[in-house]
């Protein structure tokens, strides 16, 4: 019975197309293809930066022409050609905004069609929305109120020119720039992005949310994130993305950096849902991103959860580092692949300070002929004594032509702390769908319902309007697939 | 200095014409495989400075001098074990008069057709199944392969006992190698067993294939005692048709560095393999085992209990791939890795690894590295224990999980008395969580 409606289910799932795949039709400033020194300066011109930002820039761009493109991550994809991107581009027209209404009507639409009618935003849910629209930030909302609750979240852009101090002091402090390949590139060329900062003591008032879109053909996009939460300090951050479908691959090497300090806390929630590429996986985006955050003080909390649906390949590795005592750290995952898309990700744990734990809760869905890899590291210190990991990854495999896969690295230096990991892959219950079917529920219902089930210890620790989102996500991405 | 004596050893061992073509591949091989460094994946933990430290020399006897040989034999093999030492085969310390008729254990030039015929299909195919630097430079270099054939419907009730003893006064290296063939519903047990001169430095470069039949089923275990000081790099590959069963334990208790690579090729249905290990890491020892399931046909099933106790300044690695291809559906495969780490100074990295290429699998695997548990701590010492005593019981008990399964009985015992010996040394600062 299965083994029928599977064939037929993936046959439904093959057709699927993208929901997202629009492109706005809105004008684009020229700039040269191509990177080098020249380039880096004329960004960072564009932007007016202060100095210390453009030596930044040209110090990761060095590195960067030092490094190679890492070929460890079990994907498989046509090298890029570094001199064929666009390294910034922006809406032309840039008026400053007072009001929604200000906004270009095509970006508002764009919103729209993604189910985010920014108009609505401020009356609905209390999100704050940073809307990156390509590279540069075209409406902020909720500014005034955060402001007064002290809370810095503005565009990365800004955040240079309003508060350099700050920037210059935690700006690639977690991820330096010539921490990999990626994080160099970014560094070197970074456009926009969004930059929180909660002070002393204070509780963010209202989730914080980017929504990144990617536009423009052939302009790989930059993003850099800062978050900083002083001590007893506490943010939620939020950001999704959708992009609209191409044939050439689009790059986006994103760095996010988060640091606690002492007894604060950070939450940072991702979907993910960029054009995977068609169903022989031509197209799609490529998404290269490092995402690190330190636990600097006593007591600090960063939790990373993510559900990751999109681009052709992703190599992510969202890490934390458990640097004061007592301070824990959390990765919560869903990664879910179909069709051609490969995704290596996974986290990492790294155990300094005394007392420190973490939990990883990773599940892995692989349909189609993807390849869905777990790759993580847990790594307990000498001195980080009395420390506890917990992990636990599951893979399940909807049709026979995927892959599903773990690597987990667990290196121990001390012997007053444990870790325990777990994996277990396999196939979607056939039971669990008879019982389910037997019931009366249609077999895409069944299936949508166990994997929700599979995925629900992620879901949980995700903000509410995401989780909704993210189930919903993971139905239409399956629609058909087995279900 | 190594590649002069591959030179070397071609020339010496010409007179083999059946190994001929192996060795000048394997002598190719070795020229172009670079030799691994801590930059490769596979290679990352550990360092092979001992190997380029020491001046090591090919033996030039089989001469004991040191060793009591017959304390190594064990009362089960005693009409079924043969001895190499040195890399010399022994004939005179070997018997394998008990062994039933049809079987042959010994040296390619005393073999019957048939079974050269079997050797020649099958040799170095299935040890060479990943381009390593040390399976060639063993093919290459290796002086005589122990051939052991084991014909079809037979169950051999004693097991069978190989002894590699290392004896010599200057730093030595030596080869190992044994080809195990079963044939169709044949089933023994074969003990490779390790030992050398304590104290000595030498390096021992092992290699071990066994190719089973169909039904066949094979017990294989592989006992590492060597010197303290001495280097031992082995893979232990199998090679399994339908419907047979290969166990196989590696128990590692000596040298300064070993490293350990036990694979299993299910390349056909119905097969079951199991790849247990037990670890013990002392002092400055270096233990380092990289096994591979690989599933390449339907329906089978597969086992791994690796366990590790570290103490001293030991270090383990452990890196556990299970591989289902594509289209080899229905494999249950397990995998666990617990390690018991007890000093300040001791470390374990371990990585267990899944690549899963069909959907219609059971595999998992559970790694966890921690201390002896306090609940049991207490228990013990509420009974009246000392809180050594405890540590040690516990300790014992958890490397007794491996042991206990071994089928040779004089064995077991003789390496719960080893494990005792180990876990109870008064050196060994046993820790544990404080409340």
């Amino acid at each position: 019975m299965s083994t029928l409606s599977e064939a037929q289910a993936v046959e439904v799932a093959a057709s699927k197309k993208y929901k997202y795949g629009f492109k706005t039709d809105i004008q684009y400033e020229d700039f040269p293809k191509g990177l080098n020194e020249d380039i880096i300066r004329k960004i960072s011109e564009i932007k007016g930066e202060p100095e210390f930002m453009l030596e930044f820039r040209l110090k990761a761009y060095k590195s960067w022409l030092e490094m190679e493109e890492p070929e460890w991550p079990n994907v498989e994809y046509e090298k890029l050609d570094y001199q064929e991107i666009v390294y910034h581009s922006q809406p032309k027209k840039k008026p400053k905004l007072n009001s929604l209404d200000e906004v270009d009507p095509e970006i508002l639409e764009t919103y729209e069609k993604l189910g985010i009618p920014l108009s609505e935003q401020k009356m609905l849910a209390g999100v704050a929305v940073d809307a990156v629209f390509d590279s540069v930030s075209v409406a902020t909302t909720f500014k005034e109120k955060l402001k007064e609750a002290g809370v810095i979240f503005c565009s990365m852009t800004e955040a240079v020119k309003d508060y350099p101090e700050l920037v210059k002091q935690y700006l690639g402090s977690v991820v330096p720039s010539s921490d990999n390949f990626f994080s160099a590139l970014n560094s070197a060329v970074f456009s926009d992005g969004s930059f929180v900062f909660v002070p002393k003591g204070v509780k963010c008032p209202m989730e914080l949310s980017t929504y990144f879109r990617i536009n423009n053909e052939n302009s790989g996009q930059f993003e850099r994130t800062l978050i900083v939460a002083e001590e007893g300090a506490s943010v939620s951050y939020l950001e999704g993305c959708t992009a609209p479908m191409f044939d050439t691959n689009q790059l986006h090497a994103a760095v996010v950096e988060i640091v606690a300090l002492d007894n604060s806390e950070v939450k940072y929630s991702t979907v993910q849902n960029w054009y995977p590429g068609d169903e022989n996986g031509k197209g799609g985006i490529y998404n290269f991103v490092t995402k690190r955050g330190i636990c600097k003080g006593v007591n600090s909390k960063i939790s990373w959860t993510q559900v990751e649906t999109g681009s052709a390949i992703t190599w992510k590795y969202p890490s934390v580092i458990l640097k004061g005592d007592n301070s824990i750290g959390e990765f919560y995952s869903v990664a879910l692949t179909n069709d051609m898309q490969q995704a290596d990700t996974g986290t990492k744990m790294i155990h300094l300070g005394k007392n420190t734990k973490s939990t990883i809760v990773s599940k892995g869905i692989s349909a189609g002929k993807s390849q869905n890899s777990y790759r993580g590291l847990v790594k307990i210190g000498p001195k980080a004594n009395g420390s506890r990991n917990y992990s636990v990854c599951d893979s399940m495999l909807i049709g026979s032509d995927c892959g599903a896969h773990t690597f987990p690295y667990i290196e121990s230096k001390n012997n007053t702390s444990s870790i325990e990991h777990e994996a277990t892959t396999s196939k979607i219950g056939e039971d669990q769908i008879f019982y389910l079917q037997s019931r009366g529920m249609s077999e895409e219902d069944a299936i949508s319902l166990i994997i929700n089930g599979f995925c629900k210890e992620v879901f949980k620790e995700l903000p509410m309007e995401f989780a909704v989102e993210a189930q919903k996500l993971l139905a239409i991405k399956l629609e058909g697939s087995v279900g | 200095m190594l590649l002069e004596l591959v030179d070397n050893a071609l020339v010496n061992t010409a007179a083999n014409k059946s190994l001929m073509s192996a060795r000048q591949n394997a002598y190719n091989q070795v020229q172009s495989i670079p030799f691994p460094t801590s930059k490769d994946e596979d290679w990352r933990q550990i360092s092979l400075k001992p190997l380029t430290s020491n001046n090591f020399v090919a033996a030039k006897s089989g001469d004991v001098t040191s060793i009591d040989i017959k304390n190594y034999i064990l009362k089960e093999a005693d009409a079924s074990h043969i001895v190499i030492v040195n890399g010399f085969y022994r004939d005179d310390l070997s018997n394998v008069s008990g062994l039933p008729e049809g079987c042959f254990v010994g040296k390619l030039g005393d073999a019957p057709a048939h079974v050269v015929e079997a050797f020649e299909k099958h040799y170095s195919n299935v040890a060479t199944y990943k381009s390593d630097a040390f399976v060639p430079f063993n093919t290459a270099m290796v002086r005589e392969t122990v051939i052991v054939y084991i014909p079809k419907e037979l169950k051999v009730e004693a097991p069978l006992q190989i002894l590699y003893a290392t004896d010599a006064n200057e730093n030595i290296f030596s080869n190992a190698r044994t080809f195990i063939f079963a044939e169709r519903h044949s089933d023994m047990t074969i003990v490779e067993d390790f030992v050398g001169k304590e104290e000595s430095i030498y390096f021992m470069n092992a290699v071990t294939e066994t190719v089973l039949s169909d039904e066949s089923h094979v017990t294989h275990i592989k006992v590492q005692r060597e010197s303290t000081k001495a280097t031992h790099i082995s893979r232990t590959a199998s090679l399994l048709a339908r419907g047979s069963n290969y166990n196989a334990y590696t128990i590692s208790l000596g040298a300064a560095l070993f490293r350990n690579e036990p694979m299993a090729l299910v390349d056909s249905e119905n097969a079951h393999a199991t790849l247990d290990g037990l670890v013990i890491v002392n002092g400055n020892q270096v233990s380092d085992t990289h096994s591979i399931m690989d599933h390449l046909k339907e329906n089978c099933t597969s086992h791994q209990l690796h366990k590790v106790i570290a103490s001293g300044k030991g270090k383990s690695v452990f890196n556990g791939k299970i591989f289902v291809r594509k289209d080899s559906q229905l494999i249950d495969s397990f995998q666990e890795n617990r390690n018991l780490l007890l000093s300040e100074k001791a470390e374990v990295f371990t990585k267990p690894q899944l690549e899963i290429f069909a959907d219609d699998v059971k595999c998992s695997h559970g790694a966890t590295i921690g201390q002896l548990s306090e609940d049991e701590m207490f228990y013990l010492q509420s009974r009246g224990l000392s809180k050594t005593t405890a540590q040690q019981l516990l300790t014992y008990g958890f490397a007794l999980d491996v042991i206990e399964n071994l089928p040779v009985a004089s064995l077991r015992e003789k390496l719960s008395h080893d494990v005792a010996e180990l876990t109870t040394d008064s050196d060994v600062e046993v820790t544990y969580l404080e409340s």
